[in-house]
């Protein structure tokens, strides 16, 4: 019996465990529920202890300066004295930089990467002209729509009455179609997220199959 | 101007607060002897019922009239102190030179036997004496009976006997008040004691001000208080006892012990609020001691307590109330009570879960039976499937030089390998196809084993694995990983041999992001592509980038394909059977099976989704 075969049964096995939350709660599903857990975190503990290690290890081993590792290496042993609370405060520096670091390095790539491209891309007309006048009406389909979508959420209006009327004469009748844009894309996110689940479970149906088949191949009940 | 007892700021006449501090200014202005409001200093009537605030009295020639003093317009605090006054030492000359048939006033001959010395009730007007006033107004500058008569007070009075009565009478009496019998002296008259007189000569002690009630606005009869010249202003404020009506002193003083031949008054109905009581003892007000209020007295009046140290009140009182023992006791009583459920409640929950754990088995059973039937039986419902994205990106791969290192980002885990490896195998194949060098990375701990089980598959001789792929494993730090993984690839270690990066021949010329031909993000959550592709537009925005995600985040996907940031993208299994089928690799009826299935799940759900409806509209909206 090979190990592939031995995850083939396995994999069906608790694929069963867990479907079987159709009837309800049940020990089988808290039983395979477990497993998932606990097989989860030990192999994330395992690959991170391994990662550091051969990460950390070699450096100091090298004959490159072992600065370069052995700050990491003190730093990451301050942060485990965030587990005893008498000595915690001896890991702020390390949680300093790691927070610091890291909200700097998002913020950096969230500005080059994603809004400053995106804000270029819904403006630039060369954009919109790329693909013809059926882009051009995407274009403003997609203009329209984020402002909509922004105005959906002016909930203030001017006290004036002339104010107010043209108030709810231009904001508000964008918002309105904002509101259709938000109800677009919900629904759309909705099918996306529900197409995906399912492929997940058809593939989990089919993995059972598979498996049930191969199981009897094994046993010589199937031909295969 | 009323200046502030706190801070000594002046104020505008009739202030009741001060400008500058917000403290309670001393009520200032003539009381109605009448209604008993405030009226401005210098009212003639009360602007409230009109009664007469100031007694009529003989009104001097104009040539005769006396510059100064003039009326009591209130009171302010002194602020230089004076010896003797300009206007009483005019007051002194004129009196050494009225003419007594011309300048005194009837009313003290009336008041002043024949022959007699003066007395102080020299000081009492006309009007008064003829209501034989029970209170007497005291006069502070009129001599005690025991003091020295000043030289021009003792000239004065001997005009007086000689004095013609005067040309108009004042004002009689009040009709319908009492009026006491002529002579009598109110009881509580007899005992006022009358102030040293003013000296006369000019001395280098200040004159006495501690007198000075400022809260009453008014000097008190017993006060002797000079004439106060306020630096800055025009005229000369005087509080003589003399020029104040005696229904002013609120706090009758005592009367001489002797009063001069005056025999007690009955005190009539209207004054006797104003009567002492007797026994009742007067607290003494504080007298200020230093700064420019020394001397003066209550300024600050300390409240009752106040000057006592402050006891800490317990929070709760010592014994608990009977109401909170009751209420504890209840309380008690509910919690150690065994938990008792009614029994409707399990025969309303009994069906609801019986009904709910059939609902979810049908719409179970309706799932299976969907996605297995196309297994049994080829249902040619759906044509095959379009994705001009997918068709992008195989033509992206397909310009890809051989031997060319590809980045490929792993983000996904055995949760989600159903989907990823149906979109993801396609477009492997098709790298390892053109002998691409595949540099595999994660910041998922599961992704490293993910893709090795997916390349596994698809590599067709395992013994190329070295010479074609390095699983440089897992990243951790999240976008700081990245972002160090990009700028240091060659100093990473491969997953599966243990090997350092540098060491192999894959790796031999990648060193950064720079040296990469092409990355692919293989994500199937939203923060897993924005973060690569985030990092890879900071490390280096040249370098050309394809993605295969879940169906779940195409719609998230798809503004960085129209921005450009993506060169092509395959999503979902739909986009997996496009690539599939361009690439044509064999796994067609798989992948014609899974999408046939998903399709009848899809519509399997949207069918329950409108029975759901129906059921709810035609009978499920009453419960």
């Amino acid at each position: 019996m090979t190990a592939d075969l031995i995850g083939l049964i396995a994999g069906t096995l608790l694929t069963l465990l867990v479907l079987s939350y159709i009837l309800g709660d049940n020990p089988l599903y808290r039983l395979a529920l477990h497993l998932l857990v606990g097989a989860t975190v030990g192999y994330g503990v395992a690959v991170t202890t391994v990662t550091v290690l051969q990460t950390v290890l070699p450096a100091l081993q090298s004959d490159s300066p072992r600065v370069r590792a052995l700050i990491p290496l003190v730093l990451g042993i301050l942060l485990l004295f965030k587990g005893f609370p008498r000595w915690s405060a001896w890991g702020n520096f390390s949680t300093a930089l790691l927070v610091g670091v890291g909200a700097a390095v998002a913020m950096g790539g969230a500005l080059v990467g994603t809004i400053i491209p995106q804000i270029a891309a819904v403006g630039s007309l060369n954009v919109w002209l790329r693909e013809g006048s059926a882009g051009l009406i995407n274009g403003l389909i997609v203009m329209i729509g984020t402002i909509g979508a922004l105005l959906a959420f002016a909930f203030a209006v001017p006290r004036q009455p002339a104010l107010r009327r043209l108030w709810n004469g231009s904001v508000g009748v964008l918002g309105q179609i904002g509101r259709l844009f938000l109800l677009a894309a919900l629904g759309a996110a909705f099918g996306t997220a529900l197409t995906a689940s399912l492929t997940v479970l058809v593939g989990r149906v089919y993995a059972v199959v598979m498996g049930i088949q191969q199981l009897l191949t094994l046993i010589g009940m199937s031909s295969g | 101007m009323i200046y502030c007892p706190k801070c000594g700021t002046a104020n505008r006449q009739g202030s009741k607060f001060c400008n500058e501090c917000g403290a309670p200014l001393p009520a200032t202005g003539l009381r109605c002897p009448m209604c008993g409001a405030m009226n401005p200093a210098g009212n003639l009537y009360c602007d409230r019922c009109s009664a007469r605030l100031i007694p009529a009295e003989r009104v001097p020639p104009e040539e005769e009239k006396p510059e100064r003093p003039s009326p009591p317009k209130g009171i302010s605090l002194p602020s230089v102190p004076l010896g003797e006054e300009e206007w009483l030492s005019e007051l002194r000359a004129e009196a050494l030179d009225l003419a007594p048939e011309e300048e005194t006033p009837g009313w003290p001959g009336e008041l002043e036997a024949p022959g007699e010395p003066p007395t102080p009730e020299t000081a009492i007007p006309e009007w008064l004496a003829e209501l034989e006033a029970p209170a007497a107004p005291p006069a502070p500058e009129a001599p005690p009976p025991e003091a020295a008569i000043p030289e021009w007070l003792v000239e004065l009075e001997e005009t007086v006997p000689e004095a013609p009565p005067p040309a108009e009478k004042p004002t009689p009496p009040l009709a319908g008040i009492p009026v006491p019998p002529s002579g009598e002296i109110p009881e509580w008259l007899r005992d006022v004691e009358f102030a040293p007189p003013i000296q006369e000569e000019p001395s280098a002690q200040p004159p006495p001000v501690a007198e000075v009630d400022v809260h009453a606005g008014m000097p008190s009869a017993s006060t002797t208080v000079p004439p106060i010249l306020i630096e800055g202003e025009e005229e000369i404020l005087s509080t003589a006892p003399a020029e104040i009506p005696d229904w002013l002193k609120e706090a009758p003083a005592e009367a001489p012990p002797e009063y001069g031949g005056l025999v007690p008054a009955e005190i009539p109905e209207w004054l006797r609020p104003l009567q002492p009581r007797e026994g009742v003892a007067v607290e003494e007000e504080p007298t200020e001691t230093e700064g420019f209020l020394s001397g003066l007295r209550g300024l600050l009046p300390i409240g009752k307590g106040l000057d006592m140290p402050a006891t800490a009140q317990p929070l709760l009182p010592r014994a608990p109330r009977p109401a909170a023992v009751a209420r504890a006791e209840l309380l008690q009583g509910l919690l150690s009570r065994p938990l008792i459920t009614p029994p409707t409640a399990e025969i309303r929950e009994a069906p609801r879960q019986s009904g709910w754990v059939l609902t979810r088995f049908l719409v179970g059973v309706i799932l299976l039976a969907a996605i297995l039937l196309p297994m049994l039986v080829r249902l040619p419902l759906f044509g095959p499937p379009t994705a001009p994205t997918a068709e992008a990106l195989f033509a992206t791969v397909n310009q890809l030089p051989g031997n060319t290192p590809v980045l490929i980002a792993w983000e996904y885990g055995p949760a989600e390998s159903d989907e990823m490896d149906r979109v993801a195998g396609p477009l492997i194949e098709h790298l390892l196809r053109r002998e691409a060098r595949l540099i595999v990375v994660s910041t998922r701990m599961e992704g490293p084993a993910a893709a090795e089980a997916l390349l596994a598959s698809r590599l067709v001789d395992p013994s190329e694995r070295s010479r074609r792929i390095a699983n440089l494993g897992y990243l951790p730090g999240q976008a700081a990983g990245v972002r160090e993984a990009l700028g240091n690839l060659g100093g990473r270690t491969e997953a599966m041999t243990g090997l350092p990066a540098s060491q192999l021949d894959i790796m031999a010329d990648v060193h950064s992001i720079a040296d990469v031909g092409m990355v692919v993000i293989l994500a199937a959550q939203p923060d897993d592509l924005k973060t690569w592709l985030e990092q890879i537009s900071v490390a280096n925005p040249n370098v050309p980038v394809v993605a295969g995600v879940s169906a779940r985040i195409e719609l998230i996907s798809t503004p960085y394909l129209a921005a450009g940031q993506l060169r092509g993208m395959v999503a979902g299994l739909t986009g997996g059977a496009v690539y599939e089928r361009q690439l044509d690799t064999g796994w067609g009826r798989e992948y014609e099976y899974y999408l046939t299935s998903l399709g009848m799940a899809q519509l399997a759900i949207a069918a329950l989704t409108v029975i759901g409806a129906l059921i709810f509209l035609v009978g499920g909206r009453k419960r």
